[in-house]
């Protein structure tokens, strides 16, 4: 009934997207840019899911990755897509690497303030 | 002088660790055995973790420092909720725990609930409420002397439902398809509603109005509907009434509609209405009708009125197809449900309670 219930799942599912991103991150960091790895084909796939909340696809995750992604305003992010997309051809230079170092400090942004709301009772 | 830093600070949360695995090795009753197996694991894997990060060789600061910062975080934050939850509900146990603990059991038992017991605590310095990781509910101090509230206990059992472990349990086959379909049935109302506001040239509020109500139903009030309609499919009228209770002595403007900040939990109106859509699903005409006529005396006292947005957001076609979905996908899961001339035990003593 309190927001403790909500916000610990809420929770659970930030930090289970944000160490995905982490690994694919670092991979690709490293110049090792492979579409079979899983870790980077299956973040790729949820990002071009996400571009519709996984209304096509019938992804529950990427709904639930979107969700975490929006502003506070419920604002989405734009170009989920494309950036799917280009991890799935292993297309990735440093302005998409950029733009998936966004998303981890956006989902880290969301656990410190997810954090703070189950800190704060 | 990140990486100096990081590395004298795993070492101290690997002693915490340590610490806090030592006093999970004391004696405590079996009713707490499930939630000492969790945080026993939850410490295990906070150590291999630890360990990890401990042991890993920095080549390039510049690349590996962000993550590894990020991963500690994560990781320290696990074992707070461990010291600060599992643990210190361990340490906190009462008669009444012991209490509450064999009741909860013998509430599962009753309803064929399909999932372990959870543990329950009464740690709660606000209200009820689930710690899912830990299979850990909580209650305020002294709320198992009192009956009227109890039956919320049954919404939060709900929750577990939603462990991350749980989502492919055969037994709850039934409860997530239909709670996946109830989604994106939102999903799709939503997309529907921007196209047409597109279409007239509504302001550009209205867009980001849908968007954050959408994304409040996805992240979260759907989760809280469908775990309304548990309680109420499982305790009867008894969970109506104490949703009542609730929002009479602690809530707001039922009506109350985010307008611009994503919000926990749905309106407290909503709420009650799809509750007793239930109940009238299920045969409670006679019970309906009363808590429905109690409702609004209330909200005519208070003097609380819907507004627009409160309709958009909360739209009654959508409620009522959440209702007969959430019904569906709930019986499916073989618990043991209300029936107006069938209550088990303790939940015929919490509706003789009302």
């Amino acid at each position: 009934m309190s927001d403790l219930s909500l916000l610990t799942g809420v929770y659970a599912n930030v930090e289970s997207y944000g160490a995905l991103l982490d690994r694919v991150i670092e991979r690709l960091g490293k110049g090792e840019t492979d579409p079979t790895d899983p870790d980077q084909k299956k973040l790729a796939q949820l990002l071009v899911d996400a571009n519709d909340q996984g209304l096509e696809s019938r992804s529950l995750e990427a709904l639930t990755l979107d969700s975490l992604l929006r502003a506070s305003t419920g604002k989405p992010l734009a170009d989920l897509k494309q950036l799917g997309e280009r991890l799935q051809n292993g297309d990735v230079d440093q302005a998409y690497l950029r733009q998936l170092e966004k998303l981890a400090q956006g989902l880290e942004k969301e656990r410190v303030e997810v954090a703070r709301r189950l800190r704060g009772r | 002088m990140v990486e100096k830093y990081l590395i004298g600070s795993i070492n101290q949360s690997l002693e915490r660790t340590r610490q806090l695995r030592q006093i999970v090795q004391g004696p405590y009753r079996r009713e707490y055995d499930g939630l000492r197996q969790i945080c026993l694991t939850q410490l295990d894997e906070t150590r291999t973790t630890l360990r990890r990060l401990a042991e890993e060789t920095v080549v390039n600061t510049a690349l590996q420092t962000p993550r590894r910062a990020r991963e500690f975080k994560r990781i320290i934050r696990q074992l707070n909720a461990i010291e600060g939850v599992g643990v210190f509900a361990l340490s906190r146990t009462s008669l009444d725990d012991d209490f509450l603990n064999r009741l909860v059991t013998g509430v599962c038992r009753e309803i064929a609930y399909p999932l372990l017991s959870p543990t329950i605590s009464h740690m709660s310095q606000d209200y009820f409420h689930t710690y899912v990781e830990f299979n850990l509910l909580c209650v305020p101090l002294i709320e198992s002397r009192f009956l009227l509230h109890l039956p919320d206990i049954y919404h939060e059992f709900c929750h577990l439902f939603h462990r991350a472990q749980n989502a492919d349990l055969p037994a709850l086959e039934s409860y997530h398809t239909a709670y996946k379909q109830s989604l994106f049935e939102m999903v799709r109302h939503f997309h529907i509603e921007v196209t047409a506001a597109e279409r007239v040239r509504k302001p550009t509020g209205s867009f980001y109005q849908l968007q954050l109500w959408n994304t409040c139903w996805a992240k979260f009030w759907m989760q809280e509907f469908f775990c309304d309609l548990f309680g109420v499919l499982i305790a009867g009228p008894a969970f109506a009434w104490s949703h009542y209770h609730l929002c009479v002595k602690r809530g707001g403007d039922t009506f109350e509609t985010p307008l611009m900040f994503e919000s926990t939990h749905p309106a407290d109106d909503a709420r009650m209405h799809t509750a007793l859509m239930m109940l009238k699903a299920t045969g409670f005409e006679t019970e309906r009708k009363l808590i429905e006529a109690a409702w609004r005396d209330f909200i005519e006292v208070m003097g609380y009125r819907p507004t627009a947005e409160y309709r958009q957001a909360y739209p009654e076609p959508l409620l009522s197809k959440i209702v007969s979905v959430a019904k569906e996908g709930i019986e499916g899961t073989g618990v043991v449900t209300a029936k107006p001339d069938e209550l088990t035990p303790i939940v015929s003593l919490l509706n003789s309670a009302w």
